[in-house]
C-alpha cells in the first residue's frame, strides 16, 4: 500500500486551506480522505500530481460550502441558535412585563434587540442563499420588516426613557409585522414549492390578517373601541399557533415563531393602556379639594397605572378650592394606581421622571366612583 | 446504480452494521467498503457520509479515536453500547421493510378487493 510522504501531505493540506477561508469541523477528516484517495490512485499507477488534480474536486470551495451546509442541515445549528434567541427574548420580555421596570426598561429593550437581531439574521440568510427563487423579494421584505421593527422599538424606548419624539411608534411596528408576515409566506413557498404545508400557510396567512386588523385601528377610528377584543383574539391565536408549531417537525417554523413573538410584543405594547382608556364598565370621576384657594383655572392629574401606562387628566375649576375631572371610563376594576396633582402641564417624559406621581396610591374597586383627592399647592 | 433517494434513509443503518462487523473503521474505509460490497451500486460522497458520522457521534451511538498517520490525523469510529442496541433494532426494522417491499412488489402482499 502506498503511503504519502510528509511533504506531499503538506502540499495537499495547503491546497485545502487555500480553498477554505475558515477552519471547519471536518478539516482533519477531509485531509485524510483526500490523502486516501490520492494513495489509491497512486497504487493504480498515477503520479502524485495527476492524482492530486483528479481529487481536487473534493476540496473545491463550492464543495466545502456544500458539505458545511449539509452539516448545518443535519445538526440544525441554525434552528438551535434561532430558537435560543426567541426563547431568550421571551424571557427578557416577560421579566420586563412582570416586574415592569418602567423607569429605564433596559430588560425590555434587550428583548426587542434580540428579536430585531434575529430578523436581521434572517435578512442575511436570505441574502446569502443563492438558491432562493424570490431572493430579492425576500431580502427586501425581511430587511424593511427588520428596520421598521428596530426603529419602532428604539423610538419607543427613547421616548419613554429620554423624552425623544415618540410619534408613529405603533403604526411603524404594526407595519413591520405586516411586512415580515408577507415575507413568511414567500419563504414558505420557497421551502415547500410542490407540497404545501397547510398549517404553516394557515399560520402565515393568519399573521397577515391580524397585522391588517391591528393597522385598521389607525385607519378607521371607530375600530379603536374594539381594540381589547382584537388584542384578546391576537393573543389567543398567537398562543395557539405557537403551541401548534411544536407539533410540526419541518423547516421554517422558527421564522413563524419569530413573527408570533414580535406581534405579541406589539400587542402587549399597544393593548394595555387602550384597554383601560377605552373601556365602558367603570365610570370614574376625580374631585380635587385644595387646602387653600388657588388662582389657576386648571390643575393636572397624572395617573400612573404601573405596567398599563400613564394618563394625564385636566381638572377644571368649580369653586376656589374644588376642581373636577371629566368622567373617564375603564374596562376593569381592582386597578391599583398612583397619582399626583400638579399645577403644570407636563409632557410624558417629565411625567415618567417626576417622583411625585409614585408617592400617593389609590385603587379602583367599583364602578361609578368619585375619587376625592387633596391638593396642597405648597 | 441505486438512486440516492432510495438508500438515503438506510445509510445510518449500513454504517452501524459495518462498524459492528469491523469494530473500528474510518470514513474513507466505510465508503470504500459500502461501494465494494454493493458492487458499485451504492456510492457515498464525503458530504453525505461525514455529517452522518458526526451526528451519530453527537447522539452517543458511536465514538471516535484519533490516530496520527505521519502528518495527518485519522479518525476511527467505534460503536458504543447504545450503538449496538440501535444497530440491532435498525437492522431488523430494515429487514422487515425489505420483506414487506418484496411482498408488495412480487404481488403476494397486495390485497385485491
Amino acid at each position: 500500500m502506498y503511503n504519502l510522504s510528509d511533504s506531499q501531505i503538506d502540499i495537499i493540506s495547503k491546497k485545502i486551506k487555500e480553498q477554505s477561508l475558515k477552519s471547519f469541523a471536518f478539516s482533519d477528516e477531509l485531509l485524510d480522505h483526500v490523502c486516501c484517495r490520492i494513495e489509491q490512485f497512486m497504487e493504480s499507477g498515477s503520479s502524485f500530481e495527476s492524482a492530486l488534480s483528479k481529487t481536487s474536486y473534493l476540496y473545491q470551495r463550492k464543495e466545502i460550502k456544500k458539505i458545511k451546509t449539509n452539516f448545518k442541515i443535519i445538526f440544525n445549528y441554525s434552528g438551535f441558535i434561532n430558537s435560543f434567541i426567541i426563547y431568550a427574548s421571551l424571557l427578557f420580555y416577560l421579566s420586563s412585563w412582570v416586574f415592569h421596570w418602567e423607569q429605564v426598561d433596559w430588560v425590555g429593550l434587550v428583548a426587542y434587540i434580540l428579536t430585531s437581531a434575529l430578523l436581521f439574521r434572517y435578512s442575511l440568510l436570505f441574502y446569502s442563499d443563492n438558491n432562493l427563487r424570490f431572493k430579492k423579494l425576500l431580502v427586501t421584505f425581511s430587511s424593511i420588516g427588520f428596520i421598521l421593527f428596530f426603529v419602532g422599538c428604539l423610538k419607543r424606548f427613547l421616548f419613554f426613557n429620554y423624552g425623544y419624539n415618540g410619534t408613529h411608534v405603533m403604526p411603524i411596528m404594526l407595519f413591520s409585522w405586516l411586512i415580515i408576515s408577507i415575507a413568511s409566506l414567500i419563504y414558505l413557498s420557497e421551502l415547500y414549492p410542490k407540497k404545501r404545508n397547510k398549517l404553516f400557510y394557515l399560520i402565515g396567512t393568519m399573521q397577515i390578517a391580524l397585522a391588517c386588523l391591528s393597522l385598521s385601528t389607525f385607519i378607521f377610528p371607530f375600530t379603536m373601541h374594539y381594540i381589547p377584543i382584537y388584542a384578546t383574539i391576537i393573543i389567543f391565536i398567537n398562543l395557539l399557533s405557537f403551541l401548534l408549531l411544536y407539533a410540526i417537525k419541518a423547516k421554517g417554523k422558527c421564522f413563524l415563531r419569530l413573527i408570533i413573538v414580535c406581534s405579541s410584543f406589539m400587542v402587549f405594547i399597544y393593548m394595555p393602556h387602550k384597554v383601560i382608556a377605552n373601556g365602558s364598565n367603570y365610570k370614574v370621576q376625580f374631585e380635587v379639594k385644595t387646602k387653600e384657594a388657588v388662582q389657576q383655572s386648571k390643575l393636572y392629574l397624572y395617573l400612573n397605572y404601573y405596567k398599563y401606562g400613564k394618563e394625564a387628566l385636566v381638572l377644571y375649576k368649580k369653586t376656589d378650592s374644588l376642581y373636577t375631572s371629566n368622567t373617564i371610563k375603564f374596562s376593569s376594576g381592582n386597578l391599583t394606581m398612583s397619582y399626583a396633582v400638579l399645577k403644570d402641564s407636563l409632557n410624558l417624559y417629565d411625567v415618567i421622571h417626576n417622583s411625585e406621581i409614585y408617592k400617593q396610591k389609590l385603587m379602583l374597586k367599583q364602578a361609578d366612583t368619585v375619587f376625592y383627592l387633596n391638593y396642597n399647592p405648597n | 446504480m441505486i438512486t440516492k433517494e432510495l438508500f438515503k434513509g438506510t445509510i445510518r443503518t449500513i454504517v452501524l452494521q459495518l462498524l459492528a462487523e469491523h469494530r473500528k473503521m474510518y470514513g474513507y474505509e466505510i465508503m470504500q467498503t459500502i461501494e465494494r460490497k454493493s458492487g458499485g451500486k451504492i456510492k457515498l460522497t464525503f458530504g453525505s457520509l461525514y455529517p452522518i458520522l458526526h451526528k451519530l457521534e453527537a447522539e452517543g451511538i458511536i465514538f471516535s479515536e484519533s490516530e496520527s498517520i505521519g502528518k495527518r490525523i485519522r479518525k476511527y469510529y467505534i460503536l458504543t453500547e447504545k450503538g449496538i442496541a440501535e444497530k440491532e433494532s435498525k437492522v431488523s426494522e430494515i429487514k422487515e421493510f425489505i420483506y414487506t417491499l418484496n411482498q408488495l412488489l412480487d404481488g403476494g402482499g397486495l390485497i385485491h378487493v
